[in-house]
């Protein structure tokens, strides 16, 4: 005992030290992110956005897309309106200051019918954004694919686990749900669940999707975060006449030229799942908000310089910035 | 022998990080017991009567058990050991186990370096459902020699307030007991 004791009173310090690095080292990514980013996010503000879209639903609209920044997408099919990965906060996962604010005021939304969560990662799912839509819209769905329910608290919106498809004996289908006429099915994804880091990057634990909507004629793709694979795809693009697909382009090093990394498809990637899906049109997310390894914005730079070199995607790829809507024409 | 283990200890996460042949609950319980063998610093206070002063301590968090008020249909409010943080820091009441060592001895309090505290706390969400902050309040019984009496253990009550969904946070203990009647700690808690 005296032995352990003097052992301890002697590298206390390097107790200490070599405790927090086998926190970082064990994947608690947060704790890496917040030595990265802490003072920034204490004095920083994330950029404002000038004129925010005050009414973006509207009656005379039957397909529009409001991105509101990284992932979170706000959509109006007819009457039914959807929210992807909805994280509204300034701070990402309690230590990651976004880069610009949230491209809509939840006040300025009058309805939601559907809560879409791809995963639990912090940067697709805010707990205190999922309690004010739960304020506002107690009636709407929150559907989330197996095994995030372990990170959802209990709301009054009417709850929904659906089943993931992401393998190819599955045939990269998980399972359809019909509510009112709206089809939802969850469909291949490559990612990882968890939320925390241990559990993210050690246990692999389930929990991630992308999803098919399907109303009114319109199809939508949201892919949630994926790396590539070009079976799924292809597979996906021959099952559904997808008009719209909601595609991440990064983060990435190399985003120009390599396709993807174990867990993301990049840019180049992103543009190779445009041809595979088959969608009429793409709208990139997952960039802008969060300092991966470069500029936020790189892997949309670096889509823009393949546009310019493969000018046929030009017509195809619609570029948001944060807070700023589309309306496609579709009868 | 004891550096050998210390080693080990430290490089247990990344050595199962590796390991092909286990299952994934095993890797998972390997993982998690590994960090639950952090301890966290604690300052505590050692006093009598006239005297005081601060010494530094060890002090390991053992939840054996956690209700949580915000379970979803899907899961179960209660868990055992394991804490899975969400429904912990968005509202829970738990019992709780804390081994401690002080690092030196209680000369004015003439109590033994060991002790073990017991009871239970209400964790309170207070920013983005407790995820970013969340406070806790809860009473405690720590069984501790008195190396000269026979009073081995006191009462206290415990503060906290903890940050980044619960793995990082400060406790603060108020002893109804003079030979250690204050202690602060740091609480570091993966799962």
């Amino acid at each position: 005992m005296a032995y352990i004791l003097n052992f301890f009173r002697k590298h206390t310090g390097e107790f200490i030290f070599l405790s927090l690095l086998c926190i970082a080292f064990s994947g608690c990514w947060p704790f890496r992110v917040a030595v990265e980013n802490i003072g920034r996010t204490i004095t920083e503000e994330p950029d404002s956005i000038p004129n925010k879209i005050k009414n973006p639903i509207r009656d005379d609209v039957r397909f529009s897309v409001l991105w509101i920044g990284h992932s979170s997408t706000l959509i109006q099919i007819e009457d039914k309106v959807f929210m992807f990965d909805p994280v509204f906060n300034d701070v990402i996962g309690a230590v990651t200051l976004r880069s610009k604010e949230a491209g809509v005021e939840l006040k300025d939304i009058p309805k939601l019918d559907f809560v879409m969560v791809s995963h639990a990662h912090m940067d697709h799912m805010s707990l205190g954004t999922l309690k004010d839509l739960d304020d506002k819209f107690p009636k709407a769905k929150l559907i989330f694919p197996y095994g995030a329910e372990k990170y959802l608290a209990d709301y009054n919106m009417d709850m929904i686990r659906m089943k993931t498809g992401n393998n190819a004996a599955l045939n990269y289908i998980g399972e359809t749900k019909n509510f009112d006429g709206v089809k939802i099915t969850t469909v291949f994804a490559s990612h990882f669940g968890g939320r925390y880091g241990l559990d993210s990057y050690l246990w692999k634990v389930p929990g991630y999707t992308g999803y098919i909507i399907e109303y009114k004629s319109i199809t939508v793709f949201f892919a949630g975060d994926t790396a590539y694979d070009e079976d799924a795809f292809k597979n996906i693009g021959e099952k559904f006449h997808i008009n719209l697909a909601l595609l991440p382009i990064g983060p990435c090093r190399e985003c120009d030229s390599t396709v993807s990394s174990f867990s993301h498809v990049s840019t180049r990637g992103a543009i190779i799942m445009l041809d595979d899906l088959k969608a009429d049109y793409m709208i990139p997310v997952h960039f802008g908000a969060i300092t991966y390894f470069n500029d936020p914005r790189e892997p949309m730079y670096a889509l823009k310089r393949i546009i310019e070199e493969e000018p046929e995607y030009k017509d195809k790829v619609k570029i948001l910035t944060e807070g700023e809507q589309i309306v496609f024409e579709y009868k | 022998m004891l550096k050998k283990l210390f080693i080990s200890f430290l490089l247990l996460i990344s050595i199962t990080a590796s390991a092909q042949d286990s299952t994934r609950a095993a890797l998972r319980n390997r993982t998690w017991l590994a960090t639950q063998l952090l301890p966290t610093p604690v300052l505590m206070h050692d006093g009598n009567e006239t005297d005081g002063r601060l010494i530094t301590s060890l002090r390991w968090q053992v939840i054996p058990l956690n209700f949580s008020f915000h379970a979803n249909k899907y899961i179960s409010p209660f868990q055992f050991f394991y804490v899975n943080p969400v429904r912990k820091f968005t509202g829970s009441i738990e019992l709780f186990v804390q081994p401690e060592l002080s690092l030196a001895n209680f000369n004015y309090g003439n109590i033994g370096r060991f002790g073990l505290g017991t009871g239970s706390r209400i964790t309170i969400p207070v920013k983005q459902q407790g995820e970013h902050m969340a406070i806790s309040i809860g009473g405690k019984y720590t069984f501790r020699k008195d190396l000269l009496a026979d009073n081995n253990g006191y009462w206290g009550i415990e503060t906290g307030m903890y940050f980044i969904a619960d793995m990082v946070g400060v406790q603060f203990n108020y002893n109804f007991d003079k030979r250690t009647r204050y202690n602060i700690g740091l609480y570091i808690k993966l799962f």
